[in-house]
């Protein structure tokens, strides 16, 4: 937690963090819906700030490197668990999100300060490559339950990774953790 | 004699003139006023403060929906037609949009749900009638559009949360 306060304050965004709140939640596996608000509403405060500082390159390395460590999580379970489809999609659908990572990186090309991680993010995504979502729409329908729309939704995706590229994309994950963190 | 009832009727006729003067004065003041003030509010009423509507949104999040993000939606007196957002949604999580305007109900304020191929899949108006949220059980993982749109909106303003559950 001290280390969280520390990188924080280095980079003048101290002040979002009440890390006793967040060390006393942290603690308690029950409270991890009052974790999720807080660290939720601290992200996007945090986002208007930097956007607001001119500094929202910021915000998408947060981003960038809390995703990075849940995906690095995510991988060293399902290579102990490389019979767990389930694991092995979740994995998959990320390149979903690599994408749209990478749509962000694009506005910062002329940002020495991204360009390394974005040289890596790429050696990423060609991890990614191989893996192909395959995408079914079919038409939703919807009743309306208590005041709220419920929709079925009948589209489909099937997500094709194999435990091959679940390696390859952990060794490329960790690759760049140890760069960031070395 | 007949000299001051002349006067006094001069007299008279000067005060009626006077009250008459006095009051178109106020009659004129009052216009202004009133114009003034509908003006003011006039100016009041085009201000969206859909960042506090927004807010507001969150907590409506009911049946164990966690909070993803807060939208504003500001149609700017209805010169912008739609607002829209992305979001990657992913299948096996459950997704719940609401609305919020002033006043009771989703003011004219819809939300429409459309997939990575722009088909479709969840509107908050249902047989014409304004529903305040939507819930989605996502099947199928990708990026969504999220739409605000305005239908009879009296104001052009509102906010909206996105939450999630397992």
């Amino acid at each position: 937690m001290s280390s969280i306060k520390s990188l924080a304050n280095q980079l003048n965004i101290g002040q979002f963090f009440d890390i006793e709140t967040i060390g006393r939640l942290a603690t308690n596996s029950k409270n991890l819906d009052s974790l999720l608000l807080i660290t939720t509403q601290n992200f996007n405060a945090i986002n208007h700030y930097l956007q607001q500082q001119n500094r929202s390159s910021l915000s998408v390395l947060l981003l960038t490197g809390g995703w990075l460590e849940a995906m690095q999580v995510t991988c060293q379970v399902a290579s102990s668990n490389p019979s767990h489809k389930e694991l092995r999609e979740k994995i998959g659908e990320q390149k979903i999100t690599l994408e749209q990572i990478l749509l962000l990186f694009s506005f910062y090309e002329s940002d020495e300060n991204m360009a390394s991680l974005l040289s890596e993010l790429k050696e990423l995504e060609a991890a990614f490559s191989k893996i192909t979502i395959t995408y079914t729409y079919k038409e939703s329908s919807m009743e309306v339950v208590n005041g709220v729309a419920v929709i079925k939704d009948n589209s489909t995706t099937t997500i094709d990774i194999t435990e091959e590229d679940v390696r390859n994309i952990m060794a490329k994950t960790n690759s760049i953790r140890n760069k960031i963190i070395s | 004699m007949c000299v001051t009832s002349w006067q006094k009727q001069i007299l008279s006729e000067t005060k009626s003139l006077a009250n008459i003067v006095l009051d178109m004065k106020k009659i004129y003041l009052s216009v202004v006023l009133v114009f003034i003030a509908s003006w003011g509010s006039a100016g009041l009423v085009g201000q969206c403060d859909a960042d506090n509507l927004s807010n507001a949104c969150i907590p409506k999040l009911s049946g164990g929906f966690n909070f993803l993000k807060s939208y504003k939606i500001d149609g700017e007196g209805g010169t912008k037609d739609k607002v829209e957002y992305s979001y990657v949604f992913t299948k096996g999580t459950q997704y719940m949009i609401n609305l919020c305007a002033d006043g009771n109900g989703p003011d004219g304020l819809v939300v429409s749900l459309y997939d990575s191929q722009r088909n479709k899949v969840a509107s908050s108006k249902v047989n014409g009638q304004f529903i305040s949220a939507i819930a989605y059980p996502c099947n199928a993982t990708g990026i969504y559009y999220i739409q605000y749109t305005f239908d009879g909106s009296a104001t052009y303003c509102g906010g909206s949360a996105l939450g999630f559950k397992r």
